[in-house]
């Protein structure tokens, strides 16, 4: 079988941990977010009833899982498929956010090879804000012809 | 249309979110030869040219959730979506649209159920999905 050219079938092991990845969600960058999705929604931008302005609870949701992988692989040529979040807490601005991940599955579909990564996210006190499970295709190259 | 209170009923749509889709890196980066983000390759692959993100549709997704729940949202909503039909490209006409599925008593509230779903151009769906949110008692 012929594999991704970029992450070998072989070496994507279900169950291997993925991560941590962290950052500060700053300010500036709420602001980016709210001007590059035309959401100028006053609850990140102004206030709250959770005490004060907060990160808008699809920021990077979707993205994390790629940055996840690819602190073992190259990804440069994945797609994402399908991706599913629970909000559980509000990410507080200027907190430093911190991601973990797994392997938790993969399967080859109608020629595809994907990956289903399961990732949950922190804030520095511990706080949990969100859980993840996202569906990536290696590419869009078949690598079988079922 | 309705917006989300404990009287919503099934089979109500949420009001709509239209927008243009824009993924600022799609402008500002180039991208290697295979990358679903390189207008070439995608066209060549059959789609209509480079791919917006997945985490860009899903945060064009929230707005329609947050917009419609308020910040109840951010403790306890959920969403899932399956990507479709060659997705989205920069500058496409896109808008979010869901229906109420089902109403669901729990602890602290109503759960409200959905099915959700993406629409570009004259209504091409570009993803599909399920929310639930909590509209408190």
């Amino acid at each position: 079988m012929d594999m991704s050219k970029h992450i070998p079938w072989d070496s994507v092991i279900v169950g291997d941990t993925l991560g941590p990845i962290e950052y500060v969600v700053d300010k500036e960058a709420v602001e980016q977010y709210c001007d590059d999705w035309k959401d100028a929604n006053p609850i990140y931008l102004e206030d709250s009833p959770f005490g004060g302005p907060v990160v808008p609870p699809a920021f990077r949701a979707g993205l994390d899982s790629f940055r996840l992988l690819a602190t073992k692989f190259d990804s440069h040529a994945t797609v994402g498929v399908k991706t599913e979040h629970e909000y559980i807490n509000p990410a507080k601005i200027g907190k430093r956010l911190i991601t973990t991940g797994k392997i938790a599955d993969k399967y080859i579909k109608r020629g595809i090879e994907y990956v289903v990564i399961e990732y949950s996210m922190v804030d520095e006190d511990g706080v949990e804000i969100r859980r993840s499970v996202d569906h990536i295709a290696l590419s869009v190259e078949r690598v079988t012809d079922s | 249309m309705v917006a989300a209170s404990k009287d919503a009923k099934v089979g109500s749509e949420m009001p709509p979110v239209r927008k243009k889709s824009y993924q600022r890196s799609l402008d500002e980066t180039v991208f290697m030869a295979d990358s679903i983000h390189n207008n070439d390759y995608t066209r060549g692959k059959g789609y209509a040219g480079a791919l917006t993100s997945s985490y860009v549709l899903c945060g064009y997704m929230s707005e329609l959730l947050v917009n419609f729940f308020g910040p109840s949202w951010l403790k306890g909503g959920q969403i899932a979506l399956t990507f479709i039909n060659g997705g989205v490209q920069q500058g496409d006409e896109i808008t979010c649209r869901g229906v109420i599925t089902e109403r669901v008593e729990e602890k602290g509230g109503i759960r409200l159920n959905l099915d959700i779903w993406m629409e570009k151009g004259e209504g091409v769906k570009v993803a599909v999905g399920k929310a639930s949110g909590i509209i408190k008692a």
